[in-house]
């Protein structure tokens, strides 16, 4: 089998850090060819992704592409990536962004424009690698390593109160993943038999199925179960606990609605190109995060919760929107938009119907595309003027049309014109909402948003393009080839992606399918096949001395990539205690 | 009376210790029949010396555990490995300390004599399995770090330091002899294992006497590895002293007193009810976490920083301890090796212990890589005039550092990372193990109020990458260019900090290793 | 067999029903009609600077002439006997319709969409009228934008809107049909501000969005609980009755083209039994929803609320109350935006949604009263408010508010056919006078303030001319006029028609007819007269008005010519077995029949034959006593008096009516400035106070305070040192001891 169908991820994962190491070559002086250089690696990953994204076969096994190799053997810690419809999207997405945001940098960053690209580029690994890792240690070594470079870009680049935003995003972001550090290792010891514990994602999962529908079983019957298997017990005591801790940690990234005030800071501070990637990538980890691990490990905390959750979701969608018709500055407004617009990601998934699930992950990519273009956009104009205030502006349709022009597509997409990738997310998490089992009401409320997003998109708008010209506005130039040339691809997809959704949700359809299934396990009602639901992943190759690589079985291959992997088998590599003859280190 | 049988064997696990002092020697008779033109040979005797007897450790570490001169001292992967560490960090310091010390013009051999001969107090202290042998090790490490502490006589800061440690260090260490007397009144013996097994006849006859002999030693050692409240010496003689001794001091020192700690309540713990032992370290940890990281958080001067931080440090380490002791009493009584740490795999909660020693290990070596490395950096930073100024290690010495060096600025990023243990560094990997036995002795809420406490700590580490990274260079002329023994001492360390970070395979799986070697045959 | 074969043995008339293209090739054609005008429109937006002014204008005109073209054919092609469209969602063909799928647009789950196109007679009048009359107000465009620099916007505008238009008529399915129905609603947002230099027209723009915004929200939440309606359906009908293959074929079609289809629709109330004879296993009005979010209502109650929903849409999409407001500021806009989009198309896409799901309607007679009295009084407060009015374009505005709502009227009480009827002529007409009000503008120095017009006859002739027949019509009060038979048909067929259980709707409904009727003779007559008739006012802003040239006079002429010649679909002349039927009635029976067929089964609607002529002379006084009213009010009384204040009373009144009853500021304290007031209130208490200062940086000031306390025991003293080293032990042995009694 071919290296490529191996390591695709694997190339797409580290193409980044490739160019990081010759630009870390690079001499800071050349600031043209750090920025070329950069260019090329970016777009070499979007290639590479795009390349990903069309050898996915909607059909195929739920993960495709898979890799695995041991990594930290004695402690069950694999390099395990793969991705399925999902992570084939969103990965095609942040390929698409970070071509993007190095050329709205590309006259923006003038100081220390060498540091700047190496962070765009090992931010772009981090989080390529976090959508990719199938291993919950991988995952959050990735997820945590995120941080730093997006530290970096807001902490140095930024405006004026950079410092402070860069280390309350540091920290709000820290805080919420640290508890998610201990339930993870709490489920990794929970589920598992001691001497044979695996980090491994669809492990972990698979040996928690049979266990969360017997506790759904005796959720529903609401009497205290003394005869549980011990580990349904512990899911019972410690599930709700885990799953907050889960949850924390990406409500944090989403954000949903109390812990979402770093997220305008961050915004208004950050550089064009880090609010880019901030809106349109780093957001959707919080997203991904639930749908990939906190809702199919926890199912039956979630639909405890769900109520909740689904509260907070809609008053993120209207309270965000009204945040946003009370503010002065143009980032911040879109940033609060941000807010509105991953709500409805979030009621969508805790609709645990198809629709309200295909429709929150075809929003994910949406919000990256629309709100993304959003900064990349005002990035644009701001670097002209230097200021946000809206009413700084005024009547720039008159000279900038080409970018009005741009810019008032995008803010279509944004408020859900039919017509437009938006209006397909927001109508499918909407009837999904409507569909499920939560009140009719809240479908209602979140609908609300309806009416309040063209209300505060077209303000801000009016404000911004319309009137009469004032001020110094009257010297701005409209957009360079350039600068058309960086947004066009992002008008186009909007469109594109709002006329002919299809192929983008077929994508999607296996996952999202399993997700409600692996959600609504043990709901009332539910009868699937535990099978089904389960995670076939790669076994770990048999292992014969430490760091030894070994190439895994070709993806498309049912019968080699099939089977869960099985506790005795996988054991025999990972087992810190149960002693070999005499360790292999001792042989050599 | 006859001389009991000595073999080869016995004197295997005293090679380090052996080597370092010969090379000691050697330095001080150089340091009489040498003239001072030519004073350039004693740090690579002393990088030889450590780096040898490193060697000899890491080969021994997986030797099968056995005791030595008939249980005064045990060869055992614990001893061993945490050898190996000291040596390690020995050889780092002793590279920064070329560069430091020719900067001040004090290279002289007694510098370096004295760093191996507390090495050598060490190596012993980590492997002594009988208390006066571990009474003795302890003087000689402590001995020599208070003469280094005071070795740069140069303004009040280092005398005073060396003072108060001498103070405290002698109030601690006649604390631990007054705790050892009480329990050899109890038992009758000063050999671990033979207490081990009298213990828990004493406590059922005499308990007070038994208690307060293993709070007392308890004591001793918390003071050596500045757990709080035994730690308010740390910040003002971690400052007063020459950066490279405090480099020692935060990484050598605390992990020979850990290695103690854990040897000897392994064997006290079973004769002790698990409700003592636990508790007892729990609540050291606890303290020892929260404090040193509130303490760390005012402090603008970052050498201090560091200090209060290597407090917080032994926190976590304590956090590790106290999941080891978790599950009260050790091995069952009559296993062949009680003063060596002993698991038998039929024992359920053998492989709980095997996690946490495995964390408190890696977190050792850990710790020890990046904190050498951070202090290297503060050391380089730091000029000579500064020594009597009250801001010599004021953050301002950072700001701007990444355009001025951004080599450097990289590695102490690195380092402020891995201390708050962000992936994808050493130190988020030895916090990974010590909160996975935590979790898994079921101290789920120490383990939070450890994560929590970090995230404080986060911030502080931060608060120097903010400086280097995002604050305009000053223009008071900067530190001269360091040597390039300190060049190499710093890559040395930011590559293991990154190594022990991204591929930490190989390490944890010896120790794995060497878990399986406890006790068996 | 096609058309020039045909010609050379049979009469003309039999030939032209046999259309040139067939209906396959003609359904698969379909997508052109929308393509053409799109295509027109990203060329002039794109290149449109480029290719200069000339190019601009002829590619906009030809898209639309093309569509023009496309629009004819699919006519005439459905007019063919022959033509039949077989639905997979029934297996008997539906007759006079042809249509074509072109794919799913999306789907998930159990849901989908697809590009579905159909034509059959309804859609095919709407795409006649839109494609003419769009075309005829692009070729005005042509020179009434002569002067503006941004023409290429304008035309790119106003060919999406056409081709937005032509979406939401062609559209086969809801969603679909939504699409074009936002669609309008944008394009009618870019151009009612595209003067955007000018704020105020650039906030009617926004506010026209949002008001419409509104009624979408009602759409979308009305298309929802449609689709869990369909889905009740779906779960509680049993093949047990029956019709149990017929089910099945529509199950098979739902889950071909989702369950938003029109056609689809149209079947479940096919299958929906009475109520006073239910069937077992059918499901039937009172049948209470047995599982889903639905649960516990009857299917009747959630389609009344459906139904309400899509009233809200109607509401905003076509200016009822009480969502009127947008339309009268969306006069800001340039005029002949006003003629197509304010007047002839867009607003009337809520009368064309609610034919178009008739079917449904018809079993709601709650809904339709409701829809039946929001028209009514919306026409009535409209035609008063229109009394007051100076402004030449808001009196239309209000006009086109107020023939709005006789069309509601006549939905209401499920007289379609006469709905659509008004909405033809009335495009006819209303485009005419906007379109002569815009010559008018044009020849005075966009002067729209009728007190400083006056005695345009002669100056403008052909204005004067044409706006008098448009006049005529929209009032009716001389017979031979498509307007009086619109009108009237709506009139006779509200009084003569009776909703189950809201008796007493039909005739509230039939007075308030007859007095709009009365206004709207009274307000047009005062502006024709104002603005053509007597001597010029003094305060005019130019001293001779000069007629516009031709490209602004040929479709003047044209759309005065229409709104004479449409009275032929007025007449009673198809002879069907019971009485007589309109040409139109006949014509749209097609697509009405089965409304009116439900209506019987289900005993909603009863319509009792009575003679026409009675109501007709009736209708034909009255809007002869308002005109005539107007005429001695405006010609003799005024002038005669002028300078001398009108009584109290109607003073009071008029100025009442010329600020709309002050709704639009209701509507502002009362709902727009509360929810900014509360958006800003809780951005300054609950996101910067409570959470980012109290919380966030709270935690952060606390652990800061205590570290710096905790800092204090520090104080470099080695006997304090010591000391608390000496309490630790203490406690340490403490506890033990302790431990130990224990």
């Amino acid at each position: 089998m071919s290296f490529l169908q191996t390591h695709l991820v694997n190339l797409v994962v580290f193409a980044p850090l490739v160019f990081a190491v010759i630009i870390a070559a690079l001499p800071p002086s050349e600031k043209q060819q750090i920025r070329v250089a950069t260019l090329l690696g970016m777009t070499l990953t979007l290639v590479l992704a795009l390349w990903l994204y069309l050898g996915f076969e909607p059909g195929g096994p739920e993960f495709q592409f898979e890799y695995r190799a041991p990594w930290i053997p004695s402690l069950g810690i694999s390099f395990h990536t793969g991705v399925d419809g999902l992570a084939a999207s969103l990965i095609l997405l942040t390929g698409l962004l970070g071509p993007l945001a190095v050329l709205a940098s590309w006259s923006f960053i003038e100081e220390r424009v060498k540091e700047f690209h190496l962070a765009l580029l090992v931010l772009q690994m981090a989080m390529v690698g976090t959508f990719a890792s199938l291993d919950l240690i991988l995952f959050y070594v990735f997820w945590e390593a995120m941080l730093i470079p997006m530290y970096f870009i807001i902490g140095i680049w930024g405006s004026e109160e950079r410092v402070m935003a860069a280390v309350k995003f540091f920290l709000f972001t820290l805080v919420g993943s640290l508890l998610m550090l201990l339930a993870i290792l709490a489920i990794y010891f929970i589920t598992q038999p001691a001497g044979a514990r695996s980090f491994d994602h669809a492990q972990i999962y698979n040996s928690l199925l049979s266990a969360t529908r017997e506790v759904s079983a005796c959720a529903r019957t609401g009497a205290l179960c003394p005869n549980l298997s011990p580990l349904a017990q512990s899911l019972w005591t410690y599930g709700p606990w885990m799953f907050l801790a889960f949850a924390l940690a990406f409500a944090v990234k989403v954000p949903m609605f109390p812990v979402h005030t770093w997220l305008p800071d961050a915004h208004v501070q950050a550089p064009a190109a880090g609010s880019i990637i901030l809106a349109g990538v780093m957001l959707k980890m919080g997203t991904f995060g639930f749908w990939r691990y906190a809702i199919p490990l926890f199912p039956v905390a979630v639909r405890d919760l769900r109520p909740a959750l689904a509260a907070l979701a809609i008053i993120g969608i209207d309270y965000g929107a009204l945040m946003c018709l009370a503010q002065r500055d143009v980032k911040r407004l879109i940033a609060y938009s941000s807010v509105s617009h991953l709500g409805f990601c979030m009621l969508g998934m805790l609709a645990i119907t198809e629709e309200g699930a295909a429709g929150s992950a075809y929003q994910m990519l949406n919000h990256g595309i629309s709100t993304g273009a959003l900064f990349l956009l005002f990035g644009m104009l701001y670097e002209r003027r230097h200021v946000r205030l809206i009413a700084e502006y005024g009547g720039i349709a008159k000279v900038m049309p080409v970018f009005s022009a741009l810019f008032l597509i995008i803010t279509f997409s944004s408020i859900a014109v039919p017509g437009t990738n938006g209006f397909v997310g927001e109508f499918l998490v909407l009837l999904g909402t409507f569909r499920s089992a939560l009140p009719l009401a809240f479908g209602v409320l979140a609908a609300l948003a309806v009416i309040l997003s063209p209300a505060y998109m077209l303000w801000m708008v009016q404000r911004v393009f319309f009137g009469q010209l004032q001020g110094e506005n009257h010297r701005l130039r409209d957009l360079g080839f350039r600068e058309i040339a960086t947004a066009l691809p992002l008008v186009a997809l909007a469109i594109l992606m709002g006329v002919m959704p299809q192929p983008f949700l077929s994508r999607l359809a296996p996952s999202v399918k399993l997700f409600v299934a692996r959600a609504s396990l043990g709901s009332s009602g539910e009868h699937s096949k535990l099978g089904d639901l389960e995670m076939k992943v790669l076994e770990l190759p048999a292992q014969t001395g430490i760091g030894l690589r070994r190439e895994g079985p070709k993806p498309g291959q049912p019968a080699q990539t099939g089977g869960p992997v099985r506790l005795a088998r996988s054991g025999a590599a990972e087992n810190p205690s149960i002693p070999p003859p005499n360790p292999p280190e001792l042989r050599r | 009376m006859t001389l009991p049988q000595l073999t080869t064997q016995d004197f295997l696990p005293l090679l380090p210790a052996i080597i370092l002092s010969s090379a000691a020697i050697v330095l001080m008779l150089s340091e009489a029949f040498l003239t001072s033109e030519d004073r350039t040979h004693q740090a690579p005797i002393a990088l030889l010396g450590s780096v040898t007897a490193g060697a000899f450790a890491a080969v021994l570490v997986l030797r099968p555990a056995r005791e030595v001169f008939q249980g005064m001292g045990v060869l055992d992967p614990l001893s061993m490995f945490v050898t190996a560490v000291i040596c390690l960090a020995l050889a780092v310091v002793t590279l920064l300390a070329a560069g430091f010390l020719r900067a001040r013009h004090a290279e002289r051999g007694e510098f370096y004599a004295l760093a191996l001969f507390s090495g050598a107090g060490m190596s012993l202290l980590s492997l002594s399995a009988e208390l006066i042998t571990l009474f003795v090790s302890l003087e000689i490490l402590s001995i020599a770090t208070y003469a280094l502490t005071a070795y740069l006589r140069r303004g009040p800061r280092p005398a005073e330091a060396a003072f108060k440690y001498f103070l405290l260090g002698a109030f601690s260490s006649s604390v631990f002899l007054y705790g050892t007397a009480l329990l050899y009144g109890a038992t009758g013996s000063t050999q671990l294992s033979t207490i081990a097994g009298a213990l828990p006849g004493a406590i059922r006859q005499m308990p007070a006497l038994a208690y307060c002999g293993v709070a007392l030693i308890a004591t001793g050692l918390a003071f050596k590895v500045a757990a709080v409240p035994f730690h308010m010496w740390t910040p003002d003689v971690y400052e007063g002293a020459p950066t490279p001794v405090t480099a020692l001091m935060s990484a050598g020192v605390k992990a020979a007193a850990f290695a103690a700690l854990v040897r000897v309540f392994w064997s006290l713990g079973q004769g002790v009810t698990p409700q003592l032992t636990g508790p007892l370290f729990s609540t050291l940890a606890l303290l020892t976490m929260v404090f040193g990281n509130l303490l760390a958080l005012p402090q603008r001067n970052v050498k201090r920083m560091l200090a209060y931080s290597s407090i917080s440090h032994a926190g976590y380490v304590l956090l590790g301890l106290a999941s080891l002791f978790a599950r009260g009493g050790a091995n069952a009584p009559g296993s062949p090796l009680a003063g060596a740490l002993s698991l038998s795999v039929l024992d359920p909660e053998a492989l709980s212990r095997a996690t946490a020693l495995r964390g408190i290990l890696f977190y050792l070596l850990a710790y020890t890589v990046t904190v050498v490395g951070a202090f290297g950096i503060v050391g380089v930073l730091e000029r000579r005039e500064d020594e009597e100024k009250p801001n010599a290690w004021d953050l301002d010495r950072f700001s701007g550092l990444a355009q001025r060096r951004p080599a450097m600025a990289v590695a102490m990023a690195a380092f402020m990372l891995s201390l708050g243990g962000i992936p994808p560094t050493a130190g988020f990997m030895a916090k990974l193990l010590i909160f996975e036995s935590a979790v898994d002795s079921g101290l789920i809420g120490l383990a939070v109020v450890g994560v929590l406490s970090s995230a404080v700590g986060v911030y502080y580490y931060l608060r120097v990458v903010v400086y280097m990274f995002m604050r305009p260079a000053p223009e008071e002329p900067t530190a001269p260019e360091p040597s390039w023994a300190t060049n190499a001492a710093l890559v040395l360390s930011t590559a293991a900090v990154l190594w022990l970070g991204v591929a930490p395979g190989a390490i944890s799986s010896l120790l794995t290793a060497t878990q399986l070697m406890f006790g068996m045959r | 067999m096609v058309f020039s074969e045909c010609i050379r043995h049979a009469p003309l008339l039999e030939c032209l029903q046999k259309s040139p293209v067939d209906a396959q090739s003609m359904a698969q054609m379909a997508w052109l009609i929308i393509a053409l005008p799109l295509a027109g429109a990203f060329i002039c937006g794109v290149f449109g600077r480029m290719l200069g002014r000339a190019n601009t204008n002829l590619i906009a005109c030809a898209a639309v002439a093309g569509s023009f073209v496309f629009c004819v054919l699919a006519f005439w092609a459905v007019n063919d006997r022959a033509t039949t469209l077989i639905s997979p969602f029934s297996r008997d063909p539906i007759r006079y319709a042809l249509g074509h799928d072109f794919g799913t647009w999306f789907a998930a789950g159990s849901f989908r969409v697809n590009f579905g196109l159909a034509v059959d007679h309804l859609s095919a009048v709407m795409i006649m009228v839109v494609t003419g009359v769009g075309l005829l107000i692009h070729v005005y465009s042509t020179s009434y934008m002569a002067h503006d620099e941004g023409y290429w916007r304008f035309f790119a505008y106003l060919n999406l809107f056409i081709a937005m238009m032509l979406t939401l008529v062609l559209a086969d399915s809801l969603p679909l049909l939504f699409v074009g129905w936002e669609g309008v609603g944008l394009c009618s947002y870019l151009l009612i501000g595209f003067w955007y230099e000018d704020a105020a027209k650039a906030w009617a723009g926004r506010k026209a969005f949002i008001v419409n915004r509104i009624g979408d929200f009602g759409f979308l939440i009305g298309m929802f609980l449609l689709t869990l309606w369909v889905s009740a359906f779906q779960a509680q009908t049993d093949n047990a009755t029956g019709q149990g293959r017929a089910l099945e074929q529509w199950r098979a079609g739902v889950s071909e083209q989702g369950p938003l289809n029109l056609r689809g629709l149209e079947q479940v109330a096919l299958r929906i039994a009475p109520s006073f004879a239910p069937m077992a296993g059918a499901v039937s009005l009172q049948t209470p929803i047995q599982s889903g979010p639905l649960e516990g209502n009857t299917f009747g109650q959630v389609l009344v609320a459906v139904l309400l929903l899509f009233m809200l849409g109607a509401a905003g999409k076509s200016a009822q109350l009480p969502l009127y407001i947008w339309l009268p500021d969306a006069m800001v806009g340039p005029t002949p935006v006003s003629a197509l989009i304010h007047a002839a198309t867009m607003v009337t896409a809520g009368v064309y949604l609610f034919c178009r799901i008739g079917s449904l309607l018809v079993l709601a007679p709650a809904a339709m009263a409701v829809i039946a009295l929001v028209g009514a009084a919306t026409a009535l407060l409209a035609a008063l408010i229109a009394f007051a009015q100076n402004d030449i374009k808001k009196v239309l505005a209000y006009s086109t508010v107020s023939q709005l709502g006789f069309m509601f009227m006549a939905l209401g009480l499920g007289v379609y056919w006469a709905a659509i009827f008004h909405l033809v002529t009335h495009a006819f007409f209303k485009a005419c006078l906007f379109l002569g009000a815009g010559s008018v503008m044009h020849g005075n120095a966009d002067e729209t303030d009728i007190r400083r017009l006056g005695g345009l006859r002669k100056e403008m002739p052909w204005t004067a001319a044409t706006f008098l027949i448009a006049s005529i019509a929209i009032s009716g009060f001389i017979l031979p006029l498509s307007g009086f038979f619109s009108k009237d048909a709506i009139l006779h067929g509200v009084h003569s028609s009776q909703l189950a259980g809201y008796e007493w709707v039909s005739s509230a409904v039939w007075i308030g007819g007859l007095l709009t009727a009365f206004c709207t003779a009274f307000y047009i007559g005062r502006l024709y007269l104002l603005v053509f008739e007597g001597k010029r006012s003094p305060d005019a802003p130019v001293a001779h008005a000069h007629e516009s040239d031709w490209p602004m006079i040929m479709p003047l002429a044209a759309l005065a010519a229409l709104s004479v010649v449409a009275l032929i679909y007025g007449l009673p002349i198809i002879d069907v077995g019971d009485g007589r039927q309109t040409l139109i009635e006949n014509y749209l029976s097609t697509v009405f029949n089965l409304p009116h067929q439900l209506a019987r089964i289900h005993r909603t609607v009863s319509v009792e034959q009575e003679g026409l002529f009675g109501a007709w002379a009736l209708a034909w006084v009255i809007a002869l006593a308002g005109g005539g009213f107007a005429c001695v009010l405006y010609l003799w009384y005024l002038p005669s008096r002028r300078g001398a204040p009108l009584p109290a009373p109607i003073r009071t009144l008029a100025r009442w009516a010329a600020n709309g009853f002050y709704l639009d500021q209701v509507y502002d304290f009362g709902i727009v400035r509360p929810i900014k007031f509360i958006s800003f209130v809780l951005y300054k208490v609950i996101d910067s106070l409570l959470i980012d200062t109290l919380l966030v940086r709270g935690t952060a000031w606390i652990t800061a305070r205590v570290a710096s306390a905790i800092r204090l025991l520090q104080t470099g003293d080695a006997q304090s040192y010591a000391a608390v080293m000496a309490l630790a032990v203490l406690c340490a042995a403490g506890y033990a001891v302790i431990q130990v009694l224990k």
